[in-house]
């Protein structure tokens, strides 16, 4: 998976992940810090569930993924992902 | 000080459907969508069914029209979020689990909702069962009026299209099953010699509420105003039954007719509660006919099924609906003629409206509401 497409998933997962009709930050880039986005822990938890169900990471090491930036998030799930997605598009699509 | 109803969203579930798999087959109002993917414990069906109800319409509304201390009230229902109804003994259809488990945590939930509507001033969540909607109304008043509130928000929701709700009301006949509607060749009504009982059904509700103040300053429209509301208790009653001679009922229509100060004759529309159990439609008919002295009732249950905690909410923005129309609708599968307990519509009559509804844990709810804003 390139860096671009694991940006794409997470920012579809951060629509989902945040409150109802709340706005979405756009994640840009790895090394933005997510304490400098709207994003707070509650929907970090939610992330990092969501993220589990795509790479098939367990639910424990999912609720472990409470890190500072996308770069630091995608380090963590090569090392732990059990799966990786052929289709971004279509991983989203699952996630509805 | 005078309250208004100046904005409502409504949703409840459309497909009738038998639900087979489950110890007491019967026929639910739902949207089976929102089950989608619920295996995967990444989805909870009570927030897709409140989710139904907060649109983007209501978000824009609050933000753009601004009205000073506001309070949010999730009128939460029976098990509300963090209940046991998504477990069966036999997995199935309606069985999850749910990974998000501080979103689980009702206050929770409705604290993020509420940030949705800005910053409040107050959060609060209610689970008087199958009142709550109603019941929350006598929050609204009190905020309004004694705590100089500007505004209440209230999203009632309860989805009880789920395993440990289908099991009980199947178990003790409360809700219409299936079995017996072949049996007997029995229909969904309410205060019927025939036909009785009700489906289970999904639904939410948002109802804005403001003060008279907050009109003048905001320039919101008024769709309604709430004269008043009261909840009350039988006495000596059975917490899951009902007194046959209606005194919960009578009870909570006196204290909202004296809150709102009220003649019962004034009163000309009844949105009853209705589920057409034998004890409710008894006690309910026994109470009304002896507070109100004339009036039309109709009831919703039939068309959309019990939904519950948000039931009494939901149906009165039903009926205002079909009062736009000019119209009270009957009560569906009369098999009697009958004026009062509509078997057939009729033309809405001048007056108020009242709304009534019951709730498991001996508890009755009663708002009155004035069309003429």
């Amino acid at each position: 998976m390139t860096e671009q497409d694991f940006l794409k998933l997470l920012n579809a997962v951060v629509k989902l992940a945040k409150p109802f009709h709340k706005e979405a930050p756009d994640l840009d880039r790895l090394d933005i810090r997510f304490k400098e986005t709207t994003i707070d822990s509650l929907d970090m938890l939610m992330i990092g569930l969501y993220l589990g169900d795509v790479f098939g990471i367990s639910e424990e090491d999912a609720k472990q993924m409470m890190v500072a930036t996308p770069g630091e998030l995608f380090e963590i799930i090569k090392k732990v992902a059990t799966k990786f997605p052929d289709d971004v598009d279509k991983a989203i699509e699952g996630l509805k | 000080m005078r309250i208004f109803l100046t904005k409502a969203s409504k949703w409840h579930g459309t497909d009738l459907e038998l639900i087979e798999d489950i110890a007491f087959p019967q026929k639910v109002f739902w949207d089976p969508q929102t089950y989608k993917n619920v295996q995967t414990g990444l989805f909870y069906p009570p927030h897709r069914v409140a989710e139904k109800s907060l649109t983007s319409d209501l978000y824009e509304h609050v933000v753009a029209n601004p009205a000073g201390k506001t309070a949010f009230i999730l009128a939460g229902g029976n098990s509300i979020f963090g209940g046991e109804g998504r477990k069966c003994s036999k997995p199935n259809k309606l069985s999850y689990e749910y990974k998000f488990l501080p979103l689980s945590l009702t206050h929770i939930w409705a604290g993020r909702t509420a940030s949705n509507f800005g910053s409040m001033d107050h959060i609060v969540t209610d689970a008087t069962a199958c009142t709550s909607g109603l019941k929350v109304l006598v929050d609204v008043q009190t905020l309004i009026r004694h705590y100089n509130f500007d505004r209440v928000i209230v999203l009632a929701v309860e989805d009880q299209v789920n395993n440990m709700t289908l099991q009980f009301f199947g178990e003790s006949g409360a809700c219409l099953i299936e079995k017996t509607a072949q049996d007997e060749g029995v229909k969904p009504s309410a205060f019927d010699a025939k036909n009785f009982g009700f489906y289970i059904g999904q639904g939410s509700a948002v109802a804005i509420f403001e003060s008279e103040q907050a009109l003048m300053n905001n320039g919101s429209q008024a769709i309604l105003e709430l004269k008043g509301a009261w909840t009350a208790a039988e006495g000596d009653a059975n917490a899951i039954g009902q007194r046959e001679d209606g005194q919960g009922f009578i009870r909570a229509m006196q204290g909202a007719l004296e809150i709102s100060r009220t003649a019962a004759e004034q009163i000309k529309i009844v949105k009853t509660h209705g589920t057409g159990t034998r004890s409710n439609n008894l006690a309910e008919r026994h109470a009304l006919t002896s507070v109100i002295p004339e009036f039309v009732a109709t009831s919703y249950k039939q068309k959309i099924g019990h939904t519950m905690g948000v039931s009494g909410l939901l149906e009165t923005l039903l009926l205002l609906d079909d009062l736009k129309e000019g119209v009270v609708p009957e009560i569906q599968n009369r098999t009697e003629e009958d004026a009062v307990f509509l078997s057939s519509a009729t033309q809405a009559p001048d007056g108020l409206i009242l709304s009534l509804a019951a709730g498991m844990g001996n508890v009755y709810s009663a708002a009155i509401f004035n069309r003429e804003v």
